[in-house]
Formats: C-alpha cells, structure tokens, sequence
C-alpha cells in the first residue's frame, strides 16, 4: 500500500538564518491533510490494522484533538470505520466539524485525556473486532513518524546535511520518537537534537534530566497528577517509556546528545505570534515551544553555546520540525497577545538539562 | 555567471484542500505562492528579470525600482542572491519597520520618497535611471520578462497536479497591474490550457481591469463617475483609468492595468473555449475570507491573496461565477486551482483590524460585479 502521508515543505528561513547565523529550515507539518505530523503515524497504524484484521475493522481512539483528526482522515481515506472519543475541553465547534465530515463517531467524554482513554477502552474490550489506536505511544506511530527524517535527508541541499541540530517537542514523545529512530535510519549520530516542552507539562524532561535505573524500561517513568499547561497537545501526563528510553540512550551514548529543555507557556506564546508574524503561519502552541529558541536569543545560546559558530567559513544548519497542530485560531493570537500585555515583570525562567535560564 | 542560467525561484506547494474541497463538491488545489523566498509570486518575475538583465548589460548593472512592497521585496532578494547593485525608490507611507528591516537586511541603497503614491516615487526613480546608462529600471507589473517569469508557475502546476486532474477545469488569480494574470494566461497558452476557465478578480476602487475589458467588449458599457477610457491603438482595446485607488487592498492598487493584459483577457473571452470571468467584490469581502481562511488554513495571506480565495468561501459568489460547470460529469470530479499570490503585508493584527471593521459595518448591503452583472452578497 502505498503511504498516505504527503511529503511536507523544508521551507529555508532567509529572516530567521540571518538573525542566528546559521542556516534554519522548518519542516512544515501544517501541510498534512489532517494538519498535523500525527498523520504519519496514525496512516500507518491504519494500514497495518487492516492488514491485520481486514476491511471489518473498527478503529477506536481517544485524544484531545489532533491524533483524533490524523486517525479519523486516515479512516476516511481507507474506508474503515473508526470511533473518536474526545475530551470536552477539545470538542470545539470546528475539530466536530471535521470529524464529522470524514465520517468518524464521535463520542465527547471526559476532561482530559486519561478519562477519555478509559472510556474508549472499556468500549472497545466489548467487541475484538474493535481494534484501539493509540494515541502515541506505539512502535509503528514512530515509524510512520520518522519518514519525515527520511524527508528531510532528501530535501536538505547536499552542503547542509546532515543538519547540526533538529529541534522538536515532546508532549507523549511520538514526534521525538520519530525522530530519534528516523536520525538513526539515516546514520545521523552526531545530529544533536533538542527536545522542548512546556513547564506544567514536563513530564519529559524530569525523567530525562533525573533519569534513575528501574522498572519495565530500565528507567523511571515521571508521572504529573495534572497538567497545568496551556499547550494542550503536548499534554501528556507521562510520556512513552520506550520514547524516553532512547532519548536517555541518545543522552548519554549518542554523540551529538540530545539537550532537554522546558519553557514557561509564555515563551511559546511570544514565539507563536512572532512566527505568525515572520512566516504568515499559525502553529499551536506546541509548535511554537519548538520555536522559541529562534525568539528568545539567550534561551538559544542557553541550549547551543558557540556550537553554531561557522566553522571553516561553513555555516551550521539547524532544522525546526513545526508539528502543526488544527488547534489554533486567529482568536487564540488574540488572547496570546492579551494575555502577554497583562503580565507584570519577565517571562520567568526556561531550563535546559537543569540549569536555570533567565528569559 | 552561472546563476543567470539556473531558476532562482522555488517549486512552491500545490496544496489540495481537503476542507474547501469538502465544500465545494470540486477538488480544490491551493497554489502558495507565499514559499517563494521574498513571500510573493513577484519574485518569478523579478528573477527573470535580473537575470536577462545580468545578461545583457552585465554584472556591473544596476536595478532601480519604484514600490511599496512586494515588487520592491523580490527585487531585492533576487539582487541580493545574484550580488547585483539595488536601490528601492519607497513612498514613505510604505516605510514601516517590517519592510526597512528586511530591505536593510537585504542590503539596498533604499531612498524613501515623501508622500504615499507609487507615482511620486516613480518620478524619482525615472530620475536616477536618466543619470547612469547602467543604471537600469526594473517593471513593478507591465513587462514581457516578468510575465514569462511568471508564467512558469503554470508549468508547476502542470507537472504538480495528479495525471487524472489535469489540466484544472478552472484557475482562479486577481488583478492588480496584471503581471498575475498575463503570467497565468501565457502559461495556460503554453500548456495548451485553452479550455480552462480563468477566472480574474479584483476588488472594487482597484477594479481597472474589469472596466478596461467591459469597455472594450462594449461601447455602450456604463462606467462609475470619474473613470475615464482611452483607445489603445497598439493593442487596439479600451484602457480605462481610475482617478485613485480606494480600496484598501494597496497590492491590488493599480490605476490602470497592463494593455497587454487586458488585450489577452479580451481574446481568450472571444474565444469560445474555456473563456475568463472578470468579477469585483468589495474589501469587506476579501477580509472575511482572509479571516476565515486562516482559520481553515492556518495561512495568513494578504488581501491580494483572500481576494482570489472569496468565492471558495462565499457560495453565492462560486454560483454566480460557476453556475453548475463545477458539478461533477460522468462520474468525474472537476477541479480549481486557485493562485495564492502571497504578499508579506500581512499579520495576525491586521486581521484583527478586518475583524473590527466587519463588525461596525455589518448592516452594509453588499453587492459584486460578474462580467458586468451585479450579485448581491449575503
């Protein structure tokens, strides 16, 4: 079967190249069907449910938002019958909408994620014909995921690859498990990659940076008992032990490493409306987390030091995977931007691999 | 100089909207002219431009142009990345931090000319070029090389679409000086694209290229108070004249458009293939579509761009335009590529300016011109 998922722009930054000194392509996820990189994972798991379980399959899933809409068009496409259940706080008008256009159930339960995925369990143990998708935390999501490497390898000019860094966000870790398995395909082990949350959503980033040997993966899973973040995607309460696993791994033996770092919410703000500004596009939030180092010069230097300096006259390369995202509107800008005006005093305060850096 | 032989600009996306597709009942291909390095389709244009330019006179040449943005913007990155002398002649009403940041960034010898009128900055910029036999004037819109640049965005769009979808039963672009449209035709002639069904907007106080066609196909065509015609024996059409631009879609903001486009517009109408449609709508109309596309989208394009994407999301609009042509035949689905040329005059608080002045004027009755027909909007 041939993939679903479309091959997305490696726009080249002219104004933000100029800005850092080094060369800066995004890789635009916005342009999948469903809006988001989630597309390349969910397609994938869909094809190989019906290869599996054949054309009677039904295809169940609970997410906030964007795994819903990536699952529900990849069903559409197929034709295979599929059941969202999603949150109250993402049922909004317009992700009913499109789910609704491309024929998926919908079912509106629970205030976040963990409740809808009990629910959406409990339905699909009624029935084995009824398969559950998962929302990220799947060896084939991050296969589908890491084609976007394999992409980029292409797009890249042949003076600029490998790339020197790749920068992305972590909210379950499918996106940076794509990527750290993508790289790995591509032999790129000195690319040194970074992985961005929110803070109040940085389960991530405690387990990498405290990392202790134990239980199932051979690390400690950090678990929040809630998520306070205003970047909803990235909301993960844990994100995926395999994920984490070699993220550790890439820490630790992978010699271009692999740099944690949180933001405060309005940091990603500030560098959403910025982007929208620059480049004429809305991201979601935890897009524009991956972003932030481009607008907040001591955050980059925090996270790169020189390692950006030319070298030989040769600039460095960095590649921002900008994860897309349908959750975001004109309306959101707005209340980005009210939200900035009202705040007293500075942004707080980002980390990177456990140091404080003041923004 | 080997980058005077080698395309400067970029293969730009062919997004297929799965959301408007879903809509329309048609397949709706989106043509983003807003990848090109400069933001805007101009820098096809442009680039060819310089480098014929490059080529005849050498690489001690050097380009002027008069603009308030997008022309002036693909200029200067072309110059910049083919290491070519640029000074941009800038109304000072133009003169906002955006563009003096970036044409700074570029490197240009920029002079900013009192008063807000492309006009008055032409006049100086005609000026510098008389002093200098190297010193060359690059077109904003009304030139054979930057059509032919242009037109390769068609070639794109050949090569882009699936074998089942081409050529496009439609494509959709708007007028301003007419370099979009001359582009796209000469491509559509190159392709052998006679049967597709053009479709030309523009906004009403900018529409000189609909009173143009209109008088030409008609002598007895009434025209709005104030704008004057004459005969064109070169191209052997009417031109007409608008005394000023007043609609606020300042890319669009031409007096008067190129003779040979409003001469091509004239013969493909003539023609009994797939002909060209010549619509204007009101700002309040573009606006609302530049907020809903983004939206849709998550793009944020000039009103330039959402002009040309209103009947996409403006029913009555796509009937007047379409009538039933856009419903399938025989099982097959039709398609429309809809241009959208970009522009870097645009951000999320504009938009909101859009937003706020729909909401004071929402009582205002509404109506659009359809090849001279008039259409009331909702």
């Amino acid at each position: 079967m041939a993939s679903l998922w479309h091959e997305t722009p490696l726009l080249y930054s002219d104004s933000i190249s100029s800005r850092l000194g080094c060369d800066v392509y995004l890789k635009l996820e916005t342009f999948q069907p469903p809006q988001s990189f989630k597309y390349r994972g969910q397609s994938l798991f869909v094809q190989e449910a019906l290869s599996e379980h054949g054309p009677e399959v039904h295809l169940v899933i609970a997410s906030g938002g964007n795994a819903a809409l990536a699952l529900a068009h990849a069903c559409c496409a197929l034709q295979v019958r599929c059941t969202v259940f999603i949150t109250e706080p993402a049922a909004r008008k317009a992700m009913l909408d499109s789910l609704s256009r491309l024929q998926a159930d919908v079912i509106v339960f629970g205030q976040d994620y963990v409740e809808a995925l009990r629910e959406a369990e409990g339905f699909a143990a009624t029935d084995e014909k009824i398969v559950m998708v998962p929302a990220y935390d799947h060896p084939i999501l991050w296969k589908g995921i890491s084609s976007m490497i394999s992409e980029i390898a292409e797009q890249l000019p042949e003076a600029a690859s490998p790339p020197d860094a790749i920068l992305c966000s972590v909210g379950g870790g499918s996106l940076l498990g794509g990527t750290l398995l993508g790289s790995a395909s591509q032999g790129w082990d000195d690319v040194h990659v970074v992985a961005l949350e929110t803070q109040g959503g940085d389960s991530f980033y405690h387990l990498c940076v405290t990392s202790t040997v134990s239980s199932e993966h051979g690390v400690t899973i950090a678990t929040f008992s809630a998520v306070t973040t205003l970047a909803t995607s990235l909301a993960a309460t844990a994100s995926a032990g395999s994920v984490i696993k070699m993220a550790v791994d890439h820490r630790e033996n992978g010699r271009g490493g692999l740099t944690c770092v949180t933001v405060p919410d309005e940091l990603s703000m500030y560098a959403a409306l910025e982007f929208a500004d620059e480049h004429k596009l809305l991201v979601e939030l935890a897009a524009s987390t991956t972003l932030t180092p481009i607008y907040s010069p001591v955050l980059f230097d925090g996270i790169f030091g020189d390692t950006l300096q030319p070298v030989s006259g040769q600039r460095r390369t960095l590649v921002f995977i900008v994860c897309g995202g349908s959750k975001v509107s004109l309306a959101d800008m707005a209340s980005y931007r009210a939200h900035l005006e009202q705040m007293d005093g500075t942004m707080g305060q980002a980390w990177v691999d456990g140091f404080a850096v003041a923004l | 100089m080997a980058l005077t032989n080698t395309v400067l600009w970029h293969q730009t996306p062919l997004l297929h909207s799965e959301s408007i597709t879903s809509r329309l009942g048609c397949d709706v291909y989106l043509k983003l002219e807003i990848f090109q390095p400069s933001q805007s389709f101009k820098y096809r244009g442009q680039a060819f431009f310089v480098q014929e330019a490059l080529k005849q006179h050498g690489p001690d040449v050097h380009l002027v142009i008069a603009s308030s943005g997008n022309a002036a913007l693909a200029l200067a990155h072309v110059c910049q990345t083919l290491h070519v002398k640029c000074t941009v002649f800038l109304p000072s009403e133009a003169a906002k931090k955006n563009m003096l940041d970036t044409l700074d960034r570029l490197a240009v010898n920029l002079i900013v000319v009192p008063g807000e009128y492309y006009a008055d900055a032409l006049v100086k910029a005609m000026e510098f070029v008389a002093t200098d036999k190297n010193i060359v004037l690059a077109p904003t819109y009304d030139h054979p090389a930057l059509w032919k640049g242009i037109s390769s965005m068609i070639s794109e769009v050949a090569e882009q679409l699936p074998k089942a979808t081409s050529p496009p039963d439609a494509i959709v672009c708007s007028v301003g000086g007419g370099s979009m449209l001359t582009g796209t035709l000469l491509g559509c002639a190159e392709q052998g694209w006679d049967d597709v069904h053009v479709v030309a907007l523009e906004t009403q106080g900018a529409d000189a290229f609909y009173h143009s066609v209109l008088s030409t196909e008609s002598a007895s065509f009434v025209l709005p108070r104030g704008i004057t015609t004459h005969v064109s024996p070169e191209h052997e059409i009417t031109i007409a004249t608008l005394p000023e631009v007043t609609s606020c879609v300042t890319s669009l903001g031409a007096t008067s458009s190129a003779g040979t486009t409003i001469k091509m517009a004239v013969e493909r109408r003539a023609s009994g293939h797939g002909g060209l449609t010549c619509v204007t709508i009101p700002d309040e109309s573009s606006m609302q579509t530049c907020l809903d596309f983004a939206d849709d989208t998550k793009l944020l394009v000039e009103l330039a761009a959402s002009t040309t994407l209103t009947p996409a999301y403006s029913s009555v609009l796509f009937d007047s335009i379409f009538g039933d042509t856009m419903k399938p035949v025989s099982g097959r689905r039709r398609s429309i590529v809809f241009i959208v040329c970009g522009g870097f005059k645009i951000s999320p608080t504009d938009l909101e300016t859009y937003r706020v002045h729909l909401l004071q004027t929402s009582g205002v009755a509404r109506v659009a011109w359809v090849n001279g027909r008039s259409v009331p909007l909702s």
